[in-house]
């Protein structure tokens, strides 16, 4: 996202030091004290207008949108492109008998590594937006991993409904259900370790490791039998307990951030 | 101390106290910015600054809480700013371009003007394009940081560092060789 280098961007030493040269004149107390009069004189009732606050609605919006500005265009070609192959080895490989599975499995991977690198903390644009806006920093990471989350949910349920309809084998509900659940909490958790710091690889490993033993559970218990012994959280019965560890992560993450920020925000 | 944002409500909200308040703050810097964005025209500069506070004032009823307010205040600002240079801009950059010739000319008088770093500094920074000297003025003079440039200029953050880029390189080419001191 950030092509430049930071000697580009800021100005060295010497010529800081040429530009302080350049002052400007200060105002009077005198003239600031004129200007407020003046703006007294302006102050009229009709000039202000008791706003409501912006309903929740709108002003939730609005924090979505403005982390388009700091995500780069990158990440969305990159996760539709992703998905938009694994709906097509998916098709490709229907006579193998695999039925969705490809895109079962690469739609949660798809959304873990976006969600890890909305939060990586060599992310300068995502800091500094946060230093700059009045804004709760738990709300603006709120925000883009709704943000992040809510584009790969609706993309791939985009590629589902399309393998639905190409293919009367696959049943959209049962897809969905798949690996939504996968989905989140696989994002929920690389989040969780982006926030603590982690460098984002580390966090991709992670997440990759715990869902290749989530999937070898699931679908390749009779050839490796001691995987057995292990709970099958991808059987539907599963899914209301790892929403609850969904929900625990991002919550943590969360309450983190707000530390994290506090402290960026005071050394400022 | 009571944030921007919270000055702004409470103004929306009637409370004429929060205007002295912002205005305290950011009258001096306000007026600082349109002296180095007018040419160095200090009462130019000072009705400018005068007219962003009046034309805030009167939109006060679309600020949008929390959105930020020092972003929104230089908006403004630039906004008269560019309406006043889009209007003097031939003559000024006319003017700028003979002060550099006279200085290749080694004209005694006017060279112990442009021997004046402050002089020099100044000239560079109005050769630079109005875009490129937004940016520079505000980061550098105003201390706003990318992404109130962004949200100030109405442009992407990686539009605010290619507009510094390309002019603190200007800078730096026109500015070398000139003593620090």
């Amino acid at each position: 996202m950030n092509e430049h280098k930071p000697q580009d961007i800021e100005a060295d030493e010497a010529l800081l030091h040429q530009l302080e040269s350049w002052q400007a004149p200060s105002v009077t107390s005198e003239s600031t004290a004129r200007l407020i009069l003046r703006l007294n004189a302006e102050f009229t009732s009709k000039m202000v207008t008791h706003r409501p606050q912006p309903n929740v609605l709108r002003r939730a919006f609005w924090l979505i949108w403005i982390q388009t500005r700091v995500i780069g265009q990158t990440l969305w070609i990159a996760s539709a492109l992703v998905l938009l192959l694994g709906a097509g080895v998916t098709l490709a490989l229907r006579e193998v008998s695999l039925g969705a599975l490809p895109f079962v499995l690469i739609a949660p991977i798809v959304g873990m590594t976006g969600i890890t690198f909305i939060y990586s903390a060599f992310s300068e644009p995502i800091t500094e937006l946060e230093l700059a806006a009045p804004i709760s920093p738990r709300l603006l990471a709120l925000s883009r991993l709704t943000l992040v989350f809510g584009f790969n949910l609706v993309f791939s349920v985009l590629c589902s409904i399309g393998l639905a309809l190409i293919d009367s084998q696959i049943t959209l509900i049962p897809l969905i259900e798949a690996w939504l659940t996968p989905m989140a909490l696989l994002s929920a958790l690389s989040f969780f370790l982006s926030v603590f710091a982690l460098d984002p690889l580390i966090s991709i490993a992670i997440s990759l490791t715990l869902w290749a033993i989530l999937c070898l559970r699931h679908y390749l218990t009779d050839r490796l039998p001691f995987l057995t012994g292990l709970p099958n959280l991808l059987e539907v019965q599963w899914h209301g307990v790892i929403w609850l560890i969904v929900i625990a992560l991002v919550g943590l993450a969360l309450s983190w951030i707000g530390r994290e920020e506090h402290w960026l925000r005071s050394a400022r | 101390m009571k944030s921007d944002e919270t000055l702004a409500q409470a103004i929306q909200h009637g409370d004429r106290s929060a205007v002295g308040e912002l205005v305290t703050r950011h009258h001096g810097p306000l007026v600082g910015y349109l002296y180095r964005m007018t040419g160095e025209q200090r009462l130019l500069a000072e009705d400018l600054a005068q007219e962003t506070f009046v034309r805030l004032l009167r939109s006060i009823h679309t600020y949008q809480y929390p959105r930020p307010f020092k972003a929104w205040l230089y908006a403004l600002a630039t906004h008269l700013a560019r309406d006043h240079y889009k209007s003097a801009d031939t003559q000024r950059t006319i003017a700028l371009s003979v002060d550099f010739e006279i200085a290749a000319d080694d004209l005694p008088e006017q060279q112990a003007i442009l021997n004046d770093q402050s002089q020099r500094v100044a000239m560079a920074i109005h050769t630079l394009p109005p875009h490129q000297r937004e940016a520079i003025v505000l980061r550098y003079y105003q201390g706003l940081s990318h992404a109130e440039i962004g949200a100030a200029l109405h442009i992407p953050i990686g539009t605010v560092k290619s507009r510094l880029s390309i002019g603190l390189a200007r800078l730096r080419e026109l500015l070398e060789g000139i003593p620090h001191e």
